[in-house]
């Protein structure tokens, strides 16, 4: 360890514990050495003033509160509550040479998913030549059986996708899941990208981070790209594309309107839409006007009450046919939830040498189908050490982490899984990496912890590709030994670094 | 642009602009009040004040009789905290919140900041115990939400464009105070000349004169107390009072003021706005200007009349009956630029 601050955050050292460490490895003494690419910031952290971090950690969570980038979290009977996500100043650093493996394994899994997704809403190919079990598709709780045979702009349904990325004991990285409907969370990596160049300006530019202001740029590129009026009457407004969203309740809401206010274009609600014959129009102080693609925030089963959920009061009646007479687009597109299915997932390597006769680039999570009579078996007689999950569920709702439950838990998903098994899928437990983390102390300091990590880069497709920001989610468990990065039970985040 | 947002503004400049004069009253009783001591006559004669102040912001039936009592500490806290009433300022400021939450994107980072810092301050349960600690804690609360509300429009002020989001933030927040003035004119007339109206506003307005404390408070409550003086050049007469607040041109939260920079906004709307790329009339809306109509021939009226008018009609009827068109404006707004009405099924298929 080299020299620290007698008041820094690392004074009393820094235990890697027996994880994989991001920014730590066991030097030749048994203690702590930084990892080469994160020699120049530990030096620089060490040298702080404790107490300087943890007034900028203060700082950059009041300020996100007063400007409302927040989520919201709904108890029982509650209204709901904001809550922002609690930043930590320790940024997370990726070199390069890592990172050239991630994005063209992002880019690989996507293109094979969009294929797939194609796939099975028309020809079904790869269930034909039983790659994957058609039941699994076709029962499946996201499988849209209304868009079969629809046609969507140059095939494209995934625009925007966010995988889970994880790191096990070896530090390899893997997929943990793959988010194709509506992932969230991009604009906390703007968010925190900009409170940490706020905090500490002279980093960056030392260390060669990578930048993440294009991402709203490429975004806008893309949605404009996909609009089926290339003529538009007007010639200076062009195509217009919308941000739609459920409205000020929904979790993320925040972030739509960030995301429609980095585009410049309007974020609307269904309230705001209407269909006429089979185009869909926005209701304005002057009348109406055409809209030509719609960046959806809300769920394929609300977005039209007369082709899904007819109680659904955040769609807008008729999309559905507006989509399937091409004169609206829509991203993603209405189906794409078939290929980030839970059960799927395990076949998603699989499915990229189907269609792309290449070896997987990133590899999955070992996962177990209890739906598989020989799989069952094993799921059952080792539920103590594996992790459950429930396939229709997100956000860290609905699992077992069989070492940390109890008797009664475990029994009860025994009887779940047993009734219902397409319903579950099972992994063992991977003990996720750690990364250096700010904990306060009791008085006005702090110091630096290891904490379990994951990490959700966003993944844009469009006309000229598909291209991976250079950056990411990373999330981590702030409670001490938790394995649950969610936002919701928990979960903070801090800033992540690719260097160019 | 979008109805939706439109129909947003227009609502923050009325809840913030509600919660403002609900806090101008609130303090302008309590002031009056306290000054009037502690005899059981005077006593009664303070609930006689809260009570008409309920009248004013239409929350009587809260108090039903037989009910708690409406006096100096239930209808503070019913005013300021209640979640019971939707107009109690702190529900004005959640939901003027709510509706700069929808439309964030639209405004400026500064005036959406200042909006929910001040939400977020307001919920606060100790804020809410300090306020109703007693009257001078009441009072201070309220003058906070004055400075917030005049806060809030010096940001706007200076960072909003003049589009049309600007005039229909406007409209809504002079449309409100018209409302208001006119409200609080008519229930503080009715109490002040109390049986003496029977024989006609001229004679009891001249009976008021015999007791001028209570008008130099309702120019107070409506920040007219100054502006009376400079105006007028003389000691607070009742009629000229009146006069000032429901004819004058210059006062900004005189009836006509606030009239007349309705009429300007929507002037503004449906002249200036430079219509929405590419866009066209909705199926079935007619192009007749309804709400501007109302407004204009509103405006129009006050610029020619006098408090004989007004007095010859009745001080009581024209008061309702500006309440009554004021209100009328607010539907017709509605109904044009908000588009509420789903569309019918001749007007789908056309």
């Amino acid at each position: 360890m080299q020299q620290s601050a007698p008041d820094g955050v690392l004074r009393a050292g820094y235990d890697t514990g027996s994880f994989y460490d991001e920014a730590f490895e066991h030097g030749s003494d048994g203690g702590a050495v930084p990892r080469a690419h994160y020699a120049e910031l530990v030096a620089r952290i060490a040298s702080m003033d404790g107490r300087a971090l943890r007034r900028a950690a203060e700082l950059a969570n009041r300020s996100f509160l007063h400007r409302g980038v927040t989520f919201t979290v709904y108890s029982d009977g509650d209204q709901g509550t904001d809550r922002i996500l609690p930043f930590d100043p320790i940024p997370r650093i990726v070199p390069a040479d890592e990172w050239v493996v991630v994005e063209a394994g992002l880019q690989q899994r996507i293109r094979a998913l969009n294929r797939f997704i194609h796939d099975v809403y028309h020809g079904q190919e790869i269930l034909r030549d039983g790659v994957v079990p058609r039941r699994l598709v076709v029962l499946g709780r996201h499988f849209r059986r209304e868009v079969v045979g629809i046609d969507v702009p140059d095939d494209q349904y995934i625009h925007v996708a966010g995988s889970d990325l994880i790191r096990g004991d070896d530090g390899r990285w893997m997929v943990l899941e793959d988010n194709l409907r509506t992932p969230s969370g991009v604009s906390y990596v703007l968010a925190n990208r900009q409170i940490m160049t706020r905090a500490f300006p002279d980093w960056f530019a030392e260390l060669g981070v990578r930048s993440v202001d294009s991402y709203a740029g490429q975004l806008l590129d893309n949605l404009v790209g996909l609009s089926p009026r290339r003529a538009v009457p007007s010639a200076a407004s062009g195509p217009a594309v919308v941000v739609l969203t459920p409205g000020i309740y929904n979790s993320a809401y925040f972030e739509h309107a960030f995301l429609a206010q980095q585009m410049g274009v309007e974020l609307v609600e269904g309230r705001d839409l209407f269909v006429l014959e089979n185009r869909v129009y926005m209701r304005t102080t002057s009348g109406r006007r055409q809209v030509d693609v719609i960046y959806r925030r809300v769920d394929d089963e609300f977005l039209d009450p007369l082709a899904f959920r007819s109680e659904s009061m955040l769609g807008v009646a008729g999309l559905l046919g507006a989509v399937r007479t091409g004169n609206v687009t829509l991203a993603n597109a209405i189906g794409t939830g078939i290929a980030d299915d839970k059960v799927l997932y395990r076949y998603v390597p699989a499915i990229i040498r189907y269609y792309l006769d290449e070896e997987p680039i990133l590899d999955n999570v070992q996962t177990f189908l209890p739906s598989d009579p020989e799989e069952l078996d094993h799921v059952l007689n080792n539920l103590d050490s594996l992790v459950v999950k429930t396939a229709n569920e997100s956000g860290g709702y609905g699992m077992l982490i069989g070492p940390v439950a109890d008797e009664r838990e475990i029994e009860e998903f025994r009887r779940r899984i047993v009734a219902n098994p397409r319903d579950y899928i099972a992994q063992p437990v991977i003990p996720l990496s750690r990364h250096p983390t700010f904990v306060a102390d009791e008085g006005d300091s702090g110091t630096l912890e290891g904490r379990h990590v994951d990490l959700r880069p966003y993944v844009l497709s469009g006309p000229d590709g598909i291209s991976v920001l250079p950056g990411g989610l990373s999330r981590v468990a702030l409670v001490r030994d938790s394995l649950v990065v969610n936002s919701s039970q928990g979960g903070g985040s801090k800033d992540t670094w690719v260097l160019g | 642009m979008l109805s939706r947002m439109a129909e947003s503004l227009y609502w923050i400049g009325r809840y913030v602009e509600r919660a403002e004069q609900t806090a101008r009253l609130t303090e302008a009783t309590f002031r009056h009040t306290l000054a009037m001591g502690s005899t059981t006559e005077a006593e009664s004669r303070r609930d006689l004040h809260w009570a008409a102040l309920l009248d004013i912001v239409g929350e009587r039936p809260a108090f039903p009789p037989g009910g708690p009592s409406a006096d100096e500490e239930t209808v503070p806290l019913h005013l300021i905290f209640s979640s019971e009433n939707a107009n109690s300022i702190v529900e004005c400021i959640a939901r003027a919140r709510d509706n700069a939450r929808t439309m964030r994107h639209q405004v400026a980072t500064e005036m959406w900041e200042a909006l929910n810092r001040y939400h977020l301050e307001v919920q606060r349960p100790a804020q809410r115990r300090r306020a109703a600690s007693g009257a001078e804690s009441a009072t201070r609360f309220c003058r906070s939400v004055v400075d917030f509300s005049q806060l809030l429009q010096g940001i706007t002020d200076s960072t909003m464009p003049r589009e049309e989001g600007w005039y229909f933030l406007q409209a809504g927040k002079f449309l409100e105070r018209a409302e208001w003035t006119a409200r609080t004119l008519d229930v503080n007339y009715r109490l002040l000349v109390g049986d003496d109206a029977e024989r006609g506003d001229r004679f009891a307005l001249a009976a008021a004169a015999h007791d001028l404390q209570p008008w130099a408070t309702l120019l107070r409550s409506l920040s007219a107390y100054e502006s009376y003086h400079r105006i007028e050049s003389r000691g607070v007469q009742p009629s000229a009072a009146i006069e000032l607040l429901i004819l004058s041109a210059v006062l900004p939260r005189s009836i006509r003021f606030s009239i007349g920079q309705v009429d300007a906004a929507l002037a503004h709307i449906s002249e200036q706005a430079p219509t929405y790329n590419g866009s066209e009339p909705m199926p079935g809306s007619g192009t007749e200007n309804e709400a501007r109509r109302e407004v204009g021939r509103l405006h129009a009226e006050f610029a020619y009349q006098r408090l004989d008018d007004l007095l010859d009609h009745g001080l009581h009827t024209s008061l309702l009956d500006i309440q009554r068109r004021c209100y009328r404006i607010g539907e017709r707004v509605e109904d044009e630029f908000f588009a509420h009405r789903p569309l019918s099924a001749q007007e789908m298929m056309a």
